[in-house]
């Protein structure tokens, strides 16, 4: 059996489908995702594998030997362990669903925050260590690929992973747009709070090269500093802190505000009108309210910081519809060159081979009788298959080579050379958009042979075809 | 063939740039702002040609009209823009830009009598670079113009703490800060100039070294609030909302210096 998109399978769950409990109990983690992957590829089902396990999510894709739903049926299986309350939870997905599904998910569409980028990452290290055990061939990791560079696409025409959804995010994405960026920026600390040093963190790895830390308490101050990386300094230097500070994260516990508008004035004359920021994550506000009327400093507390993730979430939704047309779009468009290219050609040139030489043998056979002994038959037999191999060879491995460089003229003329229009014909209609997938591809195995290649790679000296249809 | 035809095509182009930059506005991708930075590169062209010939012609002795001015300053206007775009990429600029430049050259087009009063071919160095610098410093101011207004949008939404359109379509507050003040100080380079040769070449012509003319008057009153931002900006470092503020408000007196210099009318 031929393996074409029809026959890719996702099957598992998600925090869409289930909660964290249930997720947690079918976790795979790193250290057992081999034997995962081995177990999996042990089912007679499946051909080819790859386990994505991350907190979010824990799914299985495959390319499998028999009918799909036979075989989403012995994964879900395998993912439950006759456990009926995960089944319940586990989705399944076939053919262009299953590509669609993979492209979302690379695309950050299907997580938990729309557009987060680290699910990408994820799913290229699962296809890496599957690719590692030998458990990828071509369709799966020709769909992988494929997926990686959509996801790309996505992120590069839309804005889905642009806005920042987390207070961290937002607080650097703010001091950028202020300062132009926070690289080479001086931060500072007002108050030693949780969040803050949290914060911190985010605008250092954003590239601020100051951290100043100013706390009542000097040992307090003395601590956070040591454990972000920063200077502490003594609580009346607040003036002079303020002069040489960008960016300022205030968390302290006071009842009335630090930073007054006094304060604010006089900092503000002392830099010489460089703009300043404030970040005051205190409840109740260090930061008195009316300091953001002064021209050049700008204050945000933590409603502020919220209203802008929401205003960003809802701007991260609308680009979100776009994201999605592209999936689609790329999802149908990749299915249908898989169709198209030149699995079929090569299919039908190596059946008509060897029909021929079954024939000819055939007839040699009954003409010689029963002269030949067992042996000297297989010879014969053996012959017929070398000849046509070797006659093959080379032919093969240029169709290929077009079909992977998506030369129509090489193709069509390659079928017409031998006589194969009508078949090809009845493909390329399934293929307006052909030229759209497949372009990232390296050259792959022939469709028909990703089941044995997968478990089996070729070797450098084997003829390409011996592997064929096995 | 008239330099009226290619005038039109590079209206028409500047017209359609216009058009794809508020698109670009409205949904921002990256084929869009290539498409308008195109067009726009296109109009810039075709208007280069017709500001040519209509120059060939002025020194030659024709008259030079009030469209003329105007449509130099645009040409300048788009130059400085497109010159800009090789250090910063901004279409945002472009979409306000290129309106900008179609509004200049349509009533330009449609009062093509207004002429220079007095008006006579250039003889000397000093008339045609008075003219070119002062051209020159217009260009520079309305392209000021649309930064300090780009960046009072900004830094009201930023205030505002309600990030928007201009929030996710424009570069940092800081970017535009500088990029105004660096528009500022060489338009302020090139009005001194401006006002220096004229008084020069007025007192040559008239023997009157500063008649108080609304040309003069507007000019210098320009000059003032320009030279008072950058005494600021240098000594105790002012910068954002009053140095945008005080750009438009010096666009606005030279663009009226520049009507004064059509009108002739006297303060």
């Amino acid at each position: 059996m031929s393996a074409t998109s029809d026959h890719l399978v996702v099957v598992g769950l998600s925090h869409h489908t289930a909660p964290i409990a249930v997720r947690e109990r079918i976790a795979v983690p790193d250290s057992v995702l081999e034997g995962a992957l081995e177990d999996l590829r042990g089912l007679p089902s499946i051909a080819e594998t790859v386990v994505v396990s991350t907190c979010n999510r824990v799914e299985v894709y495959a390319t499998v030997r028999v009918e799909p739903a036979a075989a989403g049926r012995a994964i879900r299986d395998y993912l439950s362990a006759g456990d009926r309350g995960i089944d319940g939870h586990l989705y399944e997905r076939h053919g262009l669903d299953a590509i669609r599904h993979l492209f979302r998910v690379c695309a950050s569409l299907d997580s938990m925050v729309v557009g987060e980028p680290q699910i990408l990452g994820q799913v290229k290290e699962a296809f890496t260590t599957a690719e590692a055990a030998g458990a990828v061939g071509g369709l799966l990791g020709r769909s992988c690929r494929r997926a990686f560079a959509v996801a790309k696409r996505v992120r590069t025409e839309t804005q889905v992973g642009k806005y920042a959804v987390s207070m961290s995010y937002a607080a650097v994405e703010l001091a950028a747009k202020i300062l132009g960026t926070v690289e080479g920026r001086s931060v500072l600390l007002v108050g030693a709070g949780k969040m803050s040093a949290l914060a911190a963190r985010h605008l250092e790895r954003a590239g601020a090269s100051r951290l100043m830390v100013i706390n009542r308490s000097r040992e307090r101050a003395d601590e956070l500093a040591r454990e972000v990386g920063g200077e502490a300094h003594p609580w009346d230097s607040l003036p002079r802190c303020l002069r040489e500070a960008d960016v300022v994260v205030c968390s302290t516990a006071a009842p009335e505000p630090v930073i007054t508008l006094e304060i604010a004035h006089a900092a503000r004359k002392a830099r010489r009108h460089r703009p300043l920021f404030f970040i005051d994550l205190a409840v109740p506000r260090d930061v008195d309210p009316n300091v953001n009327g002064l021209d050049g400093i700008y204050v945000y507390d933590v409603d502020d910081l919220d209203k802008v993730i929401d205003e960003n979430r809802r701007a991260r939704e609308e680009e979100a519809i776009r994201a999605e047309a592209i999936v689609g779009q790329e999802a149908g468009a990749f299915v249908a060159a898989m169709r198209s290219e030149a699995a079929p050609i090569l299919r039908e040139l190596r059946q008509r081979g060897e029909a021929i030489a079954r024939a000819e043998v055939e007839r040699t056979l009954a003409r010689l009788g029963d002269g030949l002994d067992e042996a000297q038959r297989q010879g014969i037999e053996a012959l017929s298959r070398a000849i046509l191999n070797k006659l093959l060879h080379e032919p093969t491995a240029q169709i290929r080579k077009a079909g992977a460089r998506e030369d129509g003229a090489m193709l069509r003329a390659a079928a017409e050379l031998f006589g194969i229009e009508a078949e090809i014909a009845a493909h390329d209609g399934a293929a307006p958009a052909a030229s759209l997938a497949a372009s990232d591809a390296p050259p792959t195995q022939e469709q028909g042979s990703e089941a044995g290649v997968a478990r089996r790679p070729a070797g450098p000296g084997r003829p390409i075809l011996a592997t064929g249809s096995g | 063939m008239s330099a009226t035809i290619f005038f039109h095509l590079g209206l028409i182009a500047y017209a359609a740039a216009a058009v794809i930059f508020f698109a670009h506005l409205a949904k921002a991708t990256e084929r869009r702002a290539r498409l308008a930075g195109r067009s726009l590169l296109i109009g810039f062209g075709f208007h280069g040609v017709a500001v040519a010939m209509r120059f060939l012609e002025i020194s030659r002795g024709g008259a030079f009209r009030l469209a003329e001015g105007l449509s130099f300053i645009a040409f300048l206007v788009v130059g400085a823009y497109l010159l800009l775009g090789r250090w910063y990429r901004i279409p945002t600029i472009g979409a306000f830009v290129a309106p900008l430049v179609v509004a200049t050259l349509l009533p330009a087009h449609a009062i093509p009598a207004a002429e220079v009063g007095g008006n006579r071919p250039f003889d000397g160095p000093i008339l045609p670079l008075h003219i070119g610098v002062a051209v020159g410093g217009v260009a520079l101011f309305a392209l000021a113009f649309v930064v300090a207004l780009l960046y009072l949008l900004l830094e009201r939404e930023v205030k505002a703490k309600k990030p928007g359109a201009m929030f996710r379509r424009l570069p940092s507050l800081d970017l535009l800060d500088r990029l105004n003040y660096q528009l500022v100080l060489l338009g302020f380079v090139m009005l001194s100039i401006t006002i220096g040769t004229g008084a020069f070449f007025s007192q040559s012509e008239t023997g009157i070294f500063f008649a108080l003319r609304s040309k003069e008057g507007f000019s210098l009153l320009a000059w003032l609030v320009v030279a008072l931002v950058v005494l600021l900006r240098q000594t105790i470092g002012w910068r954002g909302r009053r140095v945008a503020w005080a750009t438009m408000a010096g666009f606005v007196l030279l663009t009226s210096a520049f009507a004064g210099v059509f009108t002739g009318v006297s303060l």
